[in-house]
């Protein structure tokens, strides 16, 4: 149900107060409590639920295939899916979430950790679905996809599959791998994944976890994407359906340093989570 | 949407809980996550008879029917341990799968699913005898699956490797039988039989004893049994001993498995089915898919550890390493280590780019005919599947140690196989002194980088050499023919009247129903002298329109062997009868061969016909076919039919009959050569053994009549007929039989033999222009020679074979030696499976009952055609075999001159075949003359020139006629009483 007039008002004037005034009490930086779990889906690479207080709900499951490349390329290969329930396939939404994932994975994933000999390589699938969201799904996303892909892991070559002394191993050798599943390696053991953060702008104000109202009085939304202990990314996105949406330039460089701190402790709880 | 699962059975529900096991399927270079979940179930039975408890609700099947109980209430007892049922881990069945067997010992035994598994993952072939042995019910091997009943279920543990965690539930299911087992006989005043645990792992023993479960290792268990010698050689041994040995060796290791697969999906290796010369063992080849040619592994070092018949892949040698093949005849006896070149090229690294343009050049090599002498070699890298089997053979006396009398003392000795193309085998064991002059069975276990040859087990001893029972089970084995008595299952399938079935009498029955009457017809047989298994039989009249009807009549063993029945399937896995000389190794149970399926004389029997309808010049207006019951009125063997036909005299209908079929037989086989069909020839004789003790006499040619090419056109006929109707009603699915056309390379060498030695031409760009041009070679001053040359030639062709019709195109089906666009076996249903098969399918043809859903499955079809075509091969070789065995029993202690043709000529010696034994045999050089003449090789003419007697020379050339002394002698190296020629005088 859209705000009245008097009621958007009054939300807006609350929430651009110094400091301000969020309906439900919360400081700027806090988020409602989540409800997270790994490893929920046994055939899967790595996977992952977040539930949110508001019925938000979000599954991301991890698979890696060996594909085969030709040339020593140092493409990194991720595919990122997600459907979002009562959105059509192929929205704006689902391409911001999708496009917003995969590059930020591409560009933070070492070529490396998902080669396997010269001519093969793992490629990484990331597939989501969100049950339910009201406020903005990406940061739902973002997490539950960091959490699984912690989550992940990667078979290992079986002890006699490229012998030493071979020396085109790489040119012809066709990996085999160890059967047993807790031979295997973590994805994550020497890297973090990414992390977006979704943010709403009102006057100079700076919130996470918006709720559905409060990004609709917002005078705008940023992303950041948060990698290694710092922001590497950012982009600005509508918050609602109004050309209107405007916020001043001088607010972004805080905007980002309050969203920063929100990443570093999100990814410090994401971490603290049991993985399997 | 929530759904909410729930269990309609709240009891059965209680009962279950989820257990779920992960793990990684590799192929093709992908990983594959995989996931499986099973119930624990608290009901899956002890099966021991002496359990109450477990009796009372055993789990039931579909058909609500639950197993007997397997184990004995009254099990083996020994010294140490009393009355026992044994647990063997999985080592045991690696080591002992010939002693579990046994019958001597290895009863009760209880296979616990963990390490059945682990055995499957281990070796297919191990997997497979065990569960040969859990279905047989005198061993009592019962499987219990411990993994899926609750209280035997281990759940693996944080950093447990996945052996501890298969050796711990295999302690665990000890510990619950041995208490369950307390349990059911508590208050019986019995004491529970002792649950004692087989393995060769120490960390398992030990950690077994700590539980107080009772634990071997198999030695000591097999120390007390009665047999122990005989038992103790049978476990199969691990090739580590020689390791540091002064005899010690090294083959080069294989390519990893990655590498091989690689390899061969870049077409940088190659891969296929090692053939080990049979003149000379260290010569082998490969034929391998994008050569024209078969590639040469030429040497110990490039065989490397591959046996015949084993699945290789195969790398291409540098250029320099490029031979001609062997001019040698080699055998393993005679070659000393020195003598054997070993192989010093350098191991360079070659890049896959340059690789490639070496196959390219190997390639060019062998199609280049100029040099068609200087082939690529290749070397063995790896080997995808092993062919080994069970082999036999005799001991090497040399090789048995002075002390081996030394009772219950292991020695090596070597094992020298009765096939040439294997290598020695080495088999520790204690009884060397009483295997001497026997028949020994041996299997292979292993072949190690560091050991000179391969290292195998005693099986067991078939008798004495060349006894006649040890030789033909020896063939028998060697051919892989299943000589076992048909099981009583099998037997069940059979009608219930034995003996006393008949047609019946009234023609209302049910049985008789889509059946015609034809027992008015004068139907005959013509079939070898002794034929008790009469499959076809004939007749031909005159019909009011001056054209003929010609019927065969085949046996209807469709209507006795029903499909997917223990009978059918057995019969599917022999694939055909088999034939010794003294012998038949029936393919059905005797009672249905012999009797109610064989269209004797006299009486009634039921048939399948195929009637056509046909003008005096054999056009054949219409053909029918039809289930009947005919009435044969007499069976002739070939040489009574024939003098039954010439004799004037004789003008009775039947004899009329039989001149039609002939006259018309006649004009067919004319049509059929026109067309372009191959006369080919195979050395055929026959031995006569004397009727009671079956001792051979007499070796002769085997003579052919008039009526034998009879009975040969009328089958073709049939065959061709039935394999047309059977192709138009199921074109995916039909029993078809092909004969592919030769490749052209196939003929060079004896197309290049017959131009320089006889200049004669051999085309064989079709099997008309081949038909043609043999019947061209004829020499007036030698009447053989063109008999020869079609044994030779037959040599050259591709073996025909049973396919399933949809999986090749119609132009493939053509049979090149019939010259018919399309045939199947279809007459002889009693002794081949294929029969069987296109019999039950032209029954669906022609509507007389449906077809069988088991004939519409296309790789069920393929499998049983791989099947019989392999049955079929070892059926012709163990039928040569035996004869060969029966022709050096027969001319045991005679010496004969004979005249014989050389075939091969060696640069050391020649290949002679004498036709009037139908033998073949090297002559030596070095048995010519002591020193061995000097002597001179002439490759290009195919000519031998030596010294006999220090003046005169001697030419030899390829066809020449020689007169050969014929004698027999012990073969020193198979132990095979084998003809030996030696040279008499050239005829030249």
């Amino acid at each position: 149900m859209p705000l009245s007039l008097t009621e958007e008002s009054y939300l807006n004037g609350s929430l651009s107060q110094r400091p301000p005034c969020r309906p439900d009490g919360r400081d700027q930086l806090q988020f409602r409590p989540i409800d997270a779990a790994a490893g929920i889906l046994p055939t899967t690479n790595g996977s992952a639920r977040i539930r949110l207080d508001d019925g938000g709900e979000c599954i991301v499951g991890v698979k890696a295939e060996v594909i085969t490349v030709s040339g020593s390329s140092d493409d990194v290969h991720v595919e990122v899916d997600c459907d979002i329930v009562g959105i059509p396939a192929n929205s704006p939404m689902q391409n911001l979430l999708c496009s917003t994932l995969e590059t930020a994975l591409k560009n933070s994933l070492p070529s490396d950790l998902l080669r396997i000999t010269n001519k093969y390589r793992f490629k990484i699938f990331v597939d989501g679905i969100i049950l339910d969201h009201v406020s903005h799904p990406l940061t739902l996303f973002s997490m539950t996809t960091y959490l699984a892909l912690l989550d992940t892991r990667l078979p290992r070559l079986a002890p006699d599959s490229l012998g030493e002394q071979d020396n085109d191993k790489d040119e012809i050798g066709i990996p085999q791998f160890s059967s047993d599943w807790a031979d295997s390696d973590r994805l994550c053991k020497s890297w973090s994944p990414p992390l977006v953060q979704h943010g709403i702008i009102v006057g100079k104000n700076v919130f996470v976890d918006a709720t559905g109202e409060e990004a609709e009085v917002s005078d705008g939304g940023l992303l950041t994407i948060w990698h290694n202990g710092r922001v590497v990314g950012l982009r600005v996105v509508n918050t609602r359906d109004s050309s209107k949406q405007v916020f001043s330039i001088n607010i972004i460089g805080n905007a980002v340093e309050v969203l920063a701190n929100a990443s570093r402790e999100i990814e410090k709880g994401l971490k603290g989570i049991r993985t399997s | 949407m929530a759904s909410v699962k729930r269990a309609y059975n709240e009891d059965l529900s209680k009962r279950l809980t989820l257990s779920q096991k992960i793990f990684v399927r590799s192929r093709k270079g992908k990983a594959t996550k995989i996931v499986q979940e099973h119930y624990l179930r608290t009901d899956i039975p002890c099966s021991s008879q002496l359990c109450p408890t477990c009796a009372l609700n055993p789990p039931k099947d579909s058909s609500g029917t639950s197993r007997p109980f397997v184990l004995s209430s009254d099990p083996p007892s020994v010294k140490s341990w009393g009355p026992h049922y044994l647990v063997p881990d999985t080592n045991i069945y690696m080591k002992a799968m010939d002693l579990l067997e046994h019958f001597a010992a290895f009863y009760d035994v209880i296979v616990l699913q963990t390490a059945l598994d682990e055995l499957r993952n281990l070796s297919l072939p191990l997997y497979n005898r065990l569960r040969a042995l859990t279905r047989s019910q005198e061993k009592r091997f019962y499987v219990f699956h411990n993994e899926f009943r609750q209280e035997t279920f281990v759940q693996r543990l944080e950093g447990e490797t996945i052996n501890d965690q298969n050796d711990r539930a295999i302690r665990n299911a000890c510990v619950w039988y041995s208490v369950h087992l307390q349990e059911a006989v508590a208050g019986t005043g019995r004491s529970a039989p002792t649950i004692l645990l087989l393995s060769e792992d120490k960390d398992n023993i030990r950690k077994s004893k700590e539980l107080g479960i009772a634990c071997a290792t198999l030695e000591t268990y097999v120390k007390e049994l009665p047999q122990a010698d005989t038992l103790l050689d049978m476990i199969v041994v691990e090739g580590d001993e020689d390791a540091s040995g002064p005899n010690r060796y090294s083959y080069a290791e294989y390519y990893s498995t990655s590498r091989i697969q690689g390899g061969v999906k870049e077409g940088l290796l190659h891969q296929g089915i090692l053939n080990i010369n049979q003149y000379n063992f260290l010569e082998g080849s490969v034929p391998v898919a994008g050569f024209e040619r078969p590639l040469l592994i030429l040497g110990r070092e490039s065989i490397n550890r591959a046996m015949h018949g084993d699945v290789v892949v195969i790398e291409v040698l540098p250029r320099e390493q490029w031979k001609q093949p062997s001019t040698k005849i080699v055998e393993e006896e005679t070659v000393s280590k020195n003598d054997n070149p070993e192989d010093d090229a350098q191991e360079n690294v070659v890049t896959a780019q340059e690789r490639r343009v070496l196959i390219e050049a190997a390639r060019q090599a062998q199609h280049s005919s100029a040099e068609f002498r200087v082939q690529p070699t290749a070397k063995v890298v790896g080997i995808v599947k092993r062919n080994w089997r069970s082999y036999v053979g005799h001991i090497d006396a040399s090789s048995v140690p002075a002390d081996a009398a030394n009772a219950r003392r292991q020695s090596s000795v070597f094992l020298i196989p009765m096939n040439k193309c294997i290598p020695k085998i080495r088999l520790r064991t204690r009884q060397a002194i009483n295997l001497l002059g026997k028949r020994v069975l041996a299997a292979v276990d292993s072949w190690e980088p560091t050991s000179r040859y391969p290292e195998g087990h005693f099986v067991r001893t078939l008798g004495d050499i060349e006894s006649k029972d040890a030789e033909t089970e020896a063939l028998l084995l060697e051919y892989d023919v299943q000589y076992h008595q048909f099981t009583q299952t099998v037997l069940d399938c059979l009608p219930k009247e034995g003996h006393n079935w008949r047609v019946p009498a009234d023609s209302s029955d049910p049985l008789w129903k889509g059946r015609q009457d034809l027992r008015e017809l004068l139907v005959c047989s013509i079939d070898p002298p002794g034929c008790q298994d009469i499959d076809d039989a004939l007749h031909a009249r005159v019909l009011p329109n001056g054209n003929f009807e010609v019927g065969v009549h085949i046996a209807d063993v469709s209507h006795f062997v029903k499909p997917d029945t223990a009978m059918d399937n057995e019969a599917a896995s022999r694939g055909t009868t088999v034939y010794l000389v003294d012998k038949r190794i029936d393919m059905l149970p005797v009672l249905l061969g012999t009797d109610l399926c064989s269209l004797k004389p006299y009486v009634e029997r039921f048939a399948f016909s195929a009637i056509w309808e046909m003008t005096p010049e054999a056009e054949i207006v219409n053909t029918s076919f039809t289930k009947s019951v005919i009435r044969s009125k007499e069976a002739f063997s070939y040489e009574q039919a024939q003098l039954r036909i010439d004799d004037k005299s004789i003008n009775d209908d039947l004899t009329q009959g039989m001149r039609i079929l002939l006259k018309l037989s006649k004009i067919l086989k004319q049509k059929r050569m026109d067309a372009g069909a191959l006369n080919l020839a195979s050395p055929e004789v026959k031995v006569q053994t004397e009727s009671e003790t079956s001792d051979p006499m007499e070796v002769g040619v085997k003579q052919l009549y008039e009526t034998n090419s009879l009975v040969e056109e009328f089958m073709l006929l049939a065959n061709i007929s039935v394999a047309a109707k059977i192709y138009d009603s199921f074109p995916q699915s039909a029993m078809l039989r092909r004969h592919a056309p030769p490749p052209a390379t196939n003929f060079e060498v004896l197309a290049d033999q017959l131009r320089v030695c006889k200049a004669m031409t051999l085309r064989c760009d079709s099997s008309r222009a081949l038909a043609d041009s043999l019947d061209e070679c004829v020499d007036p001053d030698e009447p053989y020679l063109n008999t020869l040359i079609r044994i030779m030639a037959t040599r050259c062709m591709l073996a025909a074979e049973y396919f399933c019709s949809g999986t090749m195109t119609y132009s493939e089906f053509s049979h090149y030696g019939l010259a018919s666009p399309i045939y199947t076996h279809w007459t002889s249903p009693i002794r081949r499976y294929a029969d069987v098969v296109a019999h039950r399918q032209l029954a669906a043809a022609i509507t007389y009952e449906t077809l069988h859903p088991s004939l519409r499955d296309k790789p069920k079809l393929q499998r049983i055609c791989q099947n019989i075509n392999q049955r079929h091969r070892n059926a012709q070789f163990a039928g040569r075999a035996s004869i060969e065995y029966y022709v050096g029993q027969a001319l045991k202690s005679r010496e004969i001159d004979a005249e014989g043709y050389v075939m091969k000529v060696f640069s050391n010696g020649f290949i002679v075949f004498v036709p009037q034994f139908g033998v073949e045999g090297p002559i030596h050089l070095r048995d010519i003359g002591n020193p061995e003449p000097p002597c001179n090789f002439d490759e290009e003419r195919y000519t031998l020139i030596f010294h006999k007697d220090t003046d005169k020379e001697t030419r030899l050339q390829m066809f020449d006629r020689v007169v050969v002394r014929v004698e027999t002698v012990v073969e020193e190296s198979t132990g095979k009483r084998k003809v030996a020629l030696r040279l008499r005088k050239p005829l030249v």
